[in-house]
């Protein structure tokens, strides 16, 4: 799974190179050379950053086809579900046919909403948000999760369903 | 100042340069008070300012919608004023588009001051006919006047300017320059359009793409409301909305970055020419543009999986020719150039700079795998934040800066250049306390938030008094300067 964290330092690192590449091309600006000296230098670089740019992101399209969280991907990396929870929304409350979880199992929760849409975001007892689906009127969502750490978990609505959105909230034991 | 000459001549587009005026200047003040709701709304999250939940969801919903049509209408103003230095445009046709526009805004206006409606600017179906007390059928239907006025408005717009450069250059395909495109980039014996032509013709295109969606999702929304539609689909009405809003949003991007392609080389000495590469990237936009939006949808699961992979391609896909192009293209125009330091030129560097920070937050969130922890955070603002408020927005207070000052002759103080730097230093801030909170799970659209999420939106506030210093300045100072500019604009 995605570490959050992770990602924001890899953005923070990236954001301070490109500051350093813009304070670097405003310092230069100092001088004052003809455009057509600095036009085949760009043309290249252009050329091979275009290469470059592209391969980076088929390497990470196609490592993150492993991420996916949809039901054929996620049974293949966590096994297929021991546990099938009902789960209905609606304005502003949560139904499980069951609150407690076990440990270590992969679940699925099969999602759904009586009126509109909610989205069903599932915090751990540190409070990050580990997985999430929408809950949408007329369709069934399947999400698949394995909870390694006990204790218990927040659910959060993530889709603004009326005014009072931001209590829509419930609690999930995994033992 | 020779550039004054310049530009009453050109043209006799004096009719268009004065519309152009009252377009940026109406969406810079409807955009600061969008700021000042967007104030209110982190001082709420700071706990600072306690808003009760209905008033916070209501101003969230005047903010997000009154912020995007604000800066659009300065964006589609300051277009208009470069793109009539080489196409005609009618005065009379620009003037009705923003009558259409204003009156859209107004039930937009209505609909959440006074009507209390609150289900954000995306307004997804069912919620606007489902609230349960909270805000009224008429409501509602007043929301989404206002936005079919306003996308009637923007088509009209659209029509105009294809019609203009297609008339000029004897075609849209030449508009687009294809023969050039197709030949390799071997000269042509037509004339060839200047990028910002080439950009116009995309957006218009586009345009006409992106309003004909959300026509697609207003009429069963109209039928269900008058009994003639028993259920409009909620899928259906979600890959319409974010079709219709997301590449409106896009399209807004585009309009401002075709204004950085006529304002730099004003600062660097330098043209911006339509050399192959811009013309082919310019034209890959028109289908990369409409792709993107399925990464909206990443978490509604009923969705066909070829759409959720088509939309991470696509995000993927439309931030290269933006990248390689557009910022690159900056870039170069500046290295070494001896740049004319000024406010629009500030502006315009913050712009580039900033905007490839809200393109990499956008990649990175349109990754599915990483959209499963972001969607819905704090994540997704601060990545449009970003390309708006240090992206878009920039290069159009830039352009709406640089015209005020050249018609009126203006002349900028040391002041004003600091004020610039620190719109900069304000935005970089409030965005940063937006992508921690995004990485901290600190979800959007919350009208309350947890003690422990507090601290991020206390340090935006500081941040965010100080853009709005530096936005007060440069407010005094354009519109000191709007009364001789709007004279010599004939």
């Amino acid at each position: 799974m995605i570490n959050p964290q992770l990602v924001l330092a890899v953005f923070l690192v990236v954001g301070v190179v490109w500051t350093a590449v813009w304070a670097w091309v405003l310092l230069s600006s100092r001088q004052t050379v003809p455009y057509t000296e600095v036009a085949p230098k760009v043309t290249v670089l252009r050329r091979r950053l275009f290469w470059l740019i592209l391969a980076l992101m088929v390497v990470v399209f196609l490592v993150s086809m492993r991420l996916l969280p949809y039901r054929s991907i996620r049974a293949g990396v966590f096994g297929m579900p021991q546990l099938s929870i009902d789960v209905v929304a609606q304005q502003w409350s949560w139904t499980f046919s069951q609150n407690e979880i076990p440990r270590g199992v992969p679940v699925e929760f099969v999602v759904t909403s009586r009126d509109v849409n909610h989205g069903f975001g599932i915090y751990d007892p540190q409070g990050r948000l580990v997985t999430q689906v929408q809950a949408m009127p007329g369709y069934t969502n399947r999400l698949i999760y394995v909870f390694r750490q006990p204790g218990t978990y927040m659910i959060r609505c993530l889709e603004l369903c009326g005014v009072p959105h931001h209590v829509m909230v419930a609690a999930l034991t995994v033992k | 100042m020779g550039a004054q000459a310049q530009v009453k001549g050109s043209n006799g587009n004096g009719g268009v340069l004065r519309i152009a005026l009252v377009y940026m200047l109406t969406g810079f003040v409807v955009f600061l008070l969008m700021g000042l709701l967007g104030l209110l709304m982190r001082l709420n999250h700071a706990g600072f300012l306690i808003l009760a939940p209905h008033w916070f969801y209501r101003i969230m919903t005047l903010h997000g919608s009154g912020m995007v049509a604000a800066s659009m209408l300065a964006a589609m103003g300051g277009f208009v004023a470069v793109l009539s230095r080489g196409v005609r445009l009618h005065s009379r046709w620009l003037w009705t588009v923003f009558i259409i526009y204003f009156l859209g805004a107004g039930f937009v206006i209505l609909a959440t001051m006074v009507g209390g409606f609150a289900a954000g600017w995306t307004a997804l179906h069912p919620l606007p006919y489902e609230s349960k007390g909270a805000w009224s059928l008429a409501a509602a239907l007043a929301m989404y006047i206002g936005y079919l006025f306003v996308a009637v408005a923007f088509l009209l717009y659209c029509l105009q300017v294809l019609y203009a450069t297609a008339k000029t250059y004897g075609g849209v395909t030449r508009a687009l320059a294809w023969e050039y495109l197709f030949s390799g980039g071997r000269k042509t014996p037509n004339p060839m359009p200047r990028p910002v032509d080439i950009v116009g013709t995309v957006v218009a295109i586009d345009g006409v793409i992106a309003v004909l969606a959300g026509a697609i999702l207003l009429l069963p929304l109209f039928g269900q409301a008058a009994g003639l539609v028993e259920r409009v689909d909620a899928l259906f009405a979600k890959n319409f909305l974010f079709l219709f809003g997301h590449t409106l949003v896009n399209l807004n991007i585009y309009l401002s970055a075709g204004l950085v392609y006529a304002t730099l080389p004003h600062y660097t000495g330098r043209e911006w020419k339509a050399a192959w590469p811009v013309v082919l990237a310019l034209n890959l936009v028109i289908v990369l543009v409409l792709l993107p939006y399925f990464h909206h949808l990443y978490q509604d699961f009923a969705q066909v999986l070829p759409l959720h992979i088509l939309g991470q391609i696509g995000s993927y896909g439309v931030a290269i020719p933006a990248f390689v192009v557009t910022i690159l293209g900056g870039l170069a125009l500046i290295y070494r150039s001896g740049l004319r330091w000024s406010v629009p030129s500030i502006l315009m560097v913050l712009g580039l700079w900033g905007w490839t920070f809200g393109g990499m937050g956008a990649v990175i969130d349109s990754t599915i795998g990483v959209n499963q922890v972001m969607h819905n955070t704090l994540w997704v603002p601060a990545h449009f934040h970003s390309y708006y408020l240090l992206g878009a927005v920039a290069f159009t207070w830039a352009y709406m800066y640089h015209l005020v000052a050249e018609l009126s002759g203006a002349q900028e103080t040391r002041l004003s250049r600091i004020a610039a730097w620190l719109y900069g230093l304000g935005g970089a801030g409030f965005l940063l306390m937006f992508f921690f909170s995004g990485a901290n799970s600190v979800p959007r659209r919350f009208a309350v938030h947890l003690p422990e999420w507090q601290g991020f939106a206390q340090i935006a506030v500081v941040f965010v008094v100080i853009l709005t210093l530096a936005l007060a300045w440069v407010a005094i100072e354009v519109f000191r300067s709007i009364r001789p500019a709007w004279q010599r604009a004939q």
